[in-house]
């Protein structure tokens, strides 16, 4: 898994490359943390994301549930059919901004 | 092992003797011959100070120059010498004292005025010029003690004739011819031939003057006019001064080698006690510790080696090293008890959790159940349910908690737990999601999750009524179909969103339908070249294997999906549920 990440002002990129599964969640959840409070939107480039698996999920809802407590938004960009088929499959394709 | 401890020991000892033996020969050598030469030339030096001072004295003590008493004069005596050789010789002396004195008061030294004086007065003079260089000479010969000390007379009428000579046996007399062969003495015969008129004194190693042997010879000229006049000549046995030469020498040398093979027997003690002895203990010290690991031993075998040097800190070092060695044995032990101990508790947790799936299936002759939970770790996540909620309801729940291993376990015990209790109460599938996820927000600070499909059958007609919490859509094979996909409502996973509402639907299972359910550990199995097993797989295996009882179907798919992953770890749990209606 390799995490990019682009902070602008209040904006956040943050580019996923891999697999983001059990090992690599961690990871990314200690990347993310310390930025999100100072985020108010954050963007998922998931072009280049190959798997998520239940623990991603749940960094990804962990980010949402963070940045909804300050009015903040998070987007998912470019997300592959397979990982649309994981968020319909778990009933997130309605709670994520999705594009 | 010990004799090839004794080899190496010996070894390294014979390798540095080895360099520092021929290195100390060759030492012994350069030494040997510097101090040959230079006491062999501190000897001659020694012996040609000697002959010269001897031969300058004579010079001194005879023909010396003064205001009155000239090179000119002494020329003459010389040739007065000659001329009352035999007069000389008798021992008449009718000297006139008186007058001699008169001529030394007013004497210049020149022959013109001596020459005016009368024969016997000359006579005189010449006597006691020539009795001056007798005694001056027989003093010197008892003095110095030379084999021989003479003087002869070089002019070109009285080449080589003897004006005195002494030696032990038959001493020349005055007018006597020398008798030595002068082919033999170059360094003489050039003397006399004048080509060396520098009035240096010259020495000369000789074999055949005074007799046969070897004897060293001075030569003092007496140069006038550039011409040699006379020569004193001084005889030492060359063998007396060898003898001597050659006994300093050997008593130098012996002392130079005691003390070289002192310094040389010191310099492999050293070696021994500084490095051969030291790396010998450390070494028998390593081995014995390898055998017995008794650290206690290396410990106070190092404290013994007290070299100042590296294999001092070596030694400081192995002791060290055994003691950390020590340390960390014990804590190998320590960890590897409470590897044991976490093992057994994981164990015992695994006992614990594979008893809250429930084994014993129902068996009822209205349908065919069974189900399968395989953890990827010693707990899992992911888990199964099926209990009646009144004679004529069934249960079915199947549901993966994210992540895996213990905390996944924990929080699947309490969902379990949960949805088991609120679908006991005879809750509508959507009412037990609803409320379970509820009770599971609020305590749920570290965001856990689980994704949950929840079926409650009606034996008696078929129907199910279901909701799916975020979870893998089922697949259903109608009576003399085809499993296929069954797409229905999907709502969010449980726990993440306190207010999330569930679509709550319903689909009849005709006898002979089946219903499989199954969590993401089937489909995202992955083999070796990263690829899934994916869904499709999954049907064609389901529809491959269909029309025994769900026990051999359900083996019959773990079986495709682990042939299918081959010898890849797989890092999620595999659960599956399947029913038919009968």
């Amino acid at each position: 898994m390799d995490i990019k990440m682009l902070k602008f002002k209040n904006k956040l990129t943050v580019e996923l490359d891999g697999k983001l599964d059990a090992n690599s969640a961690p990871e990314l959840e200690a990347k993310i943390e310390p930025e999100l409070k100072n985020t108010d939107i954050l963007i998922f480039d998931m072009q280049k994301l190959t798997y998520i698996s239940s623990a991603g999920l749940r960094v990804l809802v962990f980010a949402l549930q963070t940045l909804d407590a300050h009015g903040g938004t998070m987007r998912i960009e470019n997300a592959s059919d397979d990982v649309k088929q994981v968020f319909s499959l778990t009933g997130l394709l309605k709670v994520f901004d999705i594009k | 092992m010990k004799k090839e401890n004794k080899y190496r020991f010996r070894r390294l000892y014979f390798q540095i003797s080895m360099i520092t033996i021929p290195l100390f020969l060759i030492i012994a050598g350069v030494i040997a011959w510097i101090v040959y030469n230079s006491t062999l030339r501190g000897f001659l030096e020694a012996q040609n100070s000697l002959m010269s001072h001897q031969l300058e004295l004579i010079l001194g003590d005879t023909c010396y120059t003064t205001d009155s008493f000239t090179k000119e004069r002494v020329d003459w005596y010389f040739d007065k010498i000659e001329e009352y050789s035999a007069k000389l010789l008798e021992e008449d002396k009718n000297e006139d004292k008186q007058a001699m004195e008169n001529f030394k008061q007013t004497d210049k030294g020149t022959v013109e005025e001596i020459e005016k004086l009368p024969k016997d007065l000359q006579f005189s003079l010449t006597r006691e010029f020539y009795e001056t260089i007798f005694m001056t000479m027989v003093k010197s010969y008892l003095d110095y003690g030379p084999k021989r000390l003479f003087v002869i007379d070089t002019a070109d009428n009285y080449k080589t004739k003897v004006i005195c000579d002494f030696v032990d046996s038959g001493p020349l007399q005055l007018g006597d011819e020398l008798g030595i062969d002068l082919s033999q003495h170059p360094k003489l015969k050039k003397i006399i031939d004048s080509e060396d008129s520098s009035g240096n004194i010259v020495f000369e190693l000789s074999h055949t003057f005074p007799d046969e042997g070897s004897y060293y010879i001075g030569y003092l000229p007496l140069v006038y006019q550039g011409e040699t006049r006379a020569v004193i000549g001084v005889v030492y046995d060359w063998n007396e001064f060898n003898d001597a030469l050659h006994l300093t020498i050997i008593k130098t040398m012996i002392i130079c080698a005691g003390a070289l093979v002192i310094f040389l027997a010191l310099l492999q003690i050293i070696i021994y006690r500084r490095a051969t002895a030291p790396v010998t203990a450390i070494q028998e010290t390593v081995r014995e510790y390898k055998q017995d690991k008794d650290s206690e031993k290396v410990v106070s075998a190092m404290g013994r080696i007290k070299v100042r040097n590296e294999l001092g800190l070596l030694s400081q070092d192995i002791s060290e090293l055994a003691k950390e060695i020590d340390y960390y044995t014990a804590e190998n032990v320590r960890l590897a008890a409470e590897k044991e101990r976490v093992a057994a508790e994981l164990d015992m947790a695994k006992k614990i959790q594979a008893d809250q799936l429930p084994s014993d299936f129902p068996d009822r002759k209205e349908f065919d159940i069974y189900a399968s939970m395989t953890p990827a770790k010693e707990v899992g996540g992911d888990f199964y349910d099926l209990f009646f909620v009144d004679d004529d309801h069934l249960a079915l729940v199947i549901a993966d908690v994210s992540g895996k291993g213990v905390p996944a376990a924990l929080f699947m015990m309490m969902s379990k737990n949960i949805i088991h209790n609120l679908a006991s109460m005879g809750l509508s599938p959507k009412e037990v999601i609803e409320s379970a996820n509820r009770t599971i927000c609020a305590n749920n600070k570290q965001r856990m999750f689980v994704t949950v499909w929840l079926g409650i059958l009606e034996i008696s007609t078929g129907r199910v009524t279901a909701v799916n919490a975020g979870h893998e859509i089922p697949m259903i094979c109608k009576p003399g179909g085809e499993f296929e996909l069954f797409e229905e409502p999907h709502g969010v996973m449980v726990g993440v969103f306190s207010k999330a509402e569930y679509e709550q639907y319903e689909f009849v299972l005709k006898k002979g339908g089946s219903l499989f359910v199954y969590t993401d550990g089937v489909a995202e199995a992955t083999n070796a070249s990263d690829e899934m097993f994916r869904t499709d797989r999954l049907l064609t295996a389901l529809n491959e294997h269909k029309g025994g009882t769900q026990k051999q179907l359900l083996e019959s798919v773990q079986r495709e999906v682990e042939r299918f992953a081959g010898d890849a770890e797989q890092s999620d749990d595999l659960t599956m549920l399947g029913i038919t209606i009968h």
